[in-house]
């Protein structure tokens, strides 16, 4: 009854006209930087972050979380008919959507994606309230070991699961967790790594730091190949799938419904990972599996359910243990933060109506989602079209103008530019740049966490062991070190 | 040998290094008491020893890679020299000459280095010129961003 009482309360906020705004202003912008290379999820996040600053938090979580979910459903678009991913966990679409486009089923393809990704989203938001209020209560019992604990094996995971070898990912973590140093030090005030830097005095910034790995040196390496790109040249007709194709699609988003929550509940899991292995499993499972590949239904409706379901699976370390499981949650985490809310287990407790607002936002985003996607995929089409060229200057100016604005300072863009730079190097050089953002968010409660570990038990590092749960994630990640080492010797070996 | 790879394991263990002598300046503490330069010390350790090991990784499986693999292009790298040229000058006359000149300015010599079409230099600067006004309407005007209007302003 609790329970039911809390989702009441989530939408009488959610659906709030103000709150309906923000959630519609969100989802469209999501879905059109799903649809428009260049920019992800992530830097239109960053570059929204300051905007929000003179909204409510509920409000303005609302609108980010909507740019997230949203650019999922808005990536199938040009997975479908480009054959380019407009965001990175619509790769897997490629393979059969746009094989479907050229087969003249693009409509299909597109409306049992938008379908599917409702279905999804609207099951996730339903497991999301089921396992967040319990996970919360859990999560009371956490202290500054479990919490150390949990943020070392959430970026050793996050290292392991990356699409960039292990050891690359570890080092990009560790600079992460180096950069997050930077800054006034909160127990002794002490003044570290600044290089006399006023500016500096409070940290290196979210913005910068995203918005330069993400933004700047996503679009130097699109500067690489400045050719043009060509839409596949049919006309999209009958978008609403038929009663053959939802036969063969229920299985698949059931399926991806499930296993995309469950794998968005682990760090550096995400909607990636979730679409990924949503294809395997279809693949392995279908009774045709030669069809995958060339335009198979089955292939476009698991892992679009499944990555819209990480999504909203994603919401749960964040929401109930205070942990961002991927950098999205990060930037949204930092949102939390710069509003004073603290994001964790007191989340559910304090400030109930920001935590049910959110969850039940997710809902009423879903159902615009659904209402956005089918009639207006012809805008989005039109849209497509629109040159890179005159699309990169404007993202560039969002970028700066989106920098510059948090602290109105040159020494931001400054820092902006130079993270565009590594970036752009670390991409070339297959460095993953998530796992560095996650670590410089999560660097401030790894240090708090160690120290008041380390005071607890009179400078023993015993106690990380001890306690079973501490102990249990290190162990963990220890198995996955160790499993890591291993497996890249049987390959030297090969 | 994957020279970008080399390349970046020298910075970072010449960074680790860095961060290491700085953190043993802040006091490391002790155990009991983990000074400000305990973590990061810990941490730049960490990284300067997984560098060393992809160095060596990299140094270890040298003889089975031929040819040399490029990582940049000589025309690309001329487009991404000028972008960032481009956006270092903007940070440094900002606040100077202000926000709309600054960003036509910027706004033309991107879309120069995607073009890289000298003759139609007057369409990117009223390109520039539209862009940063509509931005400085929707920034400053409606979101009530601060943007610097310069020395001129």
């Amino acid at each position: 009854m609790e329970s039911l009482g809390s989702v009441i309360l989530g939408f009488q906020i959610s659906l709030q006209p103000v709150n309906i705004a923000y959630c519609f202003i969100g989802v469209l912008i999501g879905t059109l930087i799903g649809v428009l290379p260049g920019i992800g999820p992530v830097g239109a996040m960053a570059i929204l972050l300051p905007t929000t600053f003179h909204l409510s938090p509920i409000s303005s979580l609302i609108m980010l979380a909507g740019i997230y979910y949203g650019s999922m459903y808005g990536g199938s678009t040009t997975s479908i008919l480009v054959n380019i991913p407009g965001e990175a966990a619509s790769v897997v679409t490629c393979l059969d959507g746009y094989q479907m486009a050229r087969q003249g089923k693009a409509g299909r393809a597109l409306g049992i994606s938008a379908f599917g990704s409702f279905i999804a989203g609207t099951v996730s938001v339903v497991m999301l309230m089921a396992f967040a209020y319990p996970l919360s209560r859990a999560a009371l019992r956490f202290g500054p070991p479990e919490y150390f604990s949990l943020v070392v094996l959430g970026l050793i995971l996050v290292s392991y699961l990356s699409h960039s070898s292990f050891i690359k990912s570890m080092i990009m973590a560790t600079l992460g967790l180096v950069l997050s140093f930077c800054g006034l030090d909160m127990v002794s005030g002490q003044v570290r790594f600044t290089c006399n830097v006023d500016e500096l005095l409070e940290g290196v910034g979210i913005a910068p730091l995203v918005m330069g790995l993400f933004g700047i040196g996503e679009i130097l390496y699109n500067l690489e190949d400045t050719s043009g790109r060509s839409i596949f040249k049919t006309h999209v007709k009958g978008i609403l799938p038929s009663l053959k194709d939802w036969a063969d699609s229920a299985g698949p988003i059931s399926r991806g419904t499930v296993l995309g929550f469950l794998l968005g509940i682990l760090p550096g899991g995400g909607a990636i990972l979730a679409s990924f292995v949503s294809y395997v499993v279809e693949k392995r499972v279908s009774r045709h599996p030669e069809t995958f590949g060339e335009g198979a239904i089955q292939g476009v409706a698991g892992p679009e359910a499944a990555n819209n379901a990480a999504s909203s699976g994603a919401f749960i370390p964040l929401l109930t243990l205070g942990l961002p499981s991927n950098v999205v949650m990060a930037v949204l985490y930092s949102g939390l933060l710069i509003h004073g809310l603290t994001p964790g287990p007191l989340l559910l407790k304090e400030h109930p109506d920001v935590f049910w607002g959110i969850i039940t936002s997710m809902y009423v985003g879903n159902v615009m989602l659904l209402i956005l996607n089918l009639p207006l995929i012809g805008l989005w089409i039109r849209l497509l079209s629109v040159p890179f060229r005159l699309l990169f200057p404007l993202i560039i100016m969002f970028c700066l103008i989106g920098v510059y604005s948090v602290n109105n300072s040159v020494v931001d863009i400054g820092l902006m530019i130079l993270f565009g730079v590594f970036g752009y190097i670390a991409r070339k050089g297959d460095f993953e740049c998530a796992p560095l953002v996650l670590a410089f968010v999560l660097g401030p409660m790894l240090e708090q966490a160690m120290r008041q570990s380390l005071m607890m038990s009179n400078g023993s590092f015993a106690i990380f062991l001890l306690r079973p749960i501490s102990g249990v994630c290190l162990a963990m990640g220890l198995c996955l070190l160790i499993i890591s080492i291993v497996s890249h010797r049987k390959r030297r070996a090969c | 040998m994957r020279h970008l790879d080399g390349v970046i394991c020298g910075f970072l263990i010449v960074f680790s290094v860095v961060i290491c002598w700085a953190s043993g300046r802040l006091g490391i503490g002790t155990f009991q008491k983990p000074g400000p330069g305990f973590l990061p010390f810990l941490c730049s350790s960490i990284l300067a020893l997984l560098a060393i090991v992809m160095l060596i990784r990299d140094f270890a499986t040298l003889r089975y890679e031929k040819g040399r693999k490029v990582f940049f292009s000589k025309g690309s790298f001329r487009r991404q020299l000028l972008v960032v040229a481009a956006l270092v000058c903007y940070s440094l006359l900002l606040r100077i000459v202000g926000f709309l000149i600054t960003s036509s300015l910027l706004i033309a010599i991107l879309l120069l280095a995607f073009d890289w079409d000298l003759k139609r230099w007057w369409r990117y600067l009223i390109f520039g010129s539209l862009v940063s006004s509509a931005c400085f309407l929707l920034f400053s005007k409606w979101l009530q961003v601060q943007l610097p209007v310069g020395t001129f302003g």
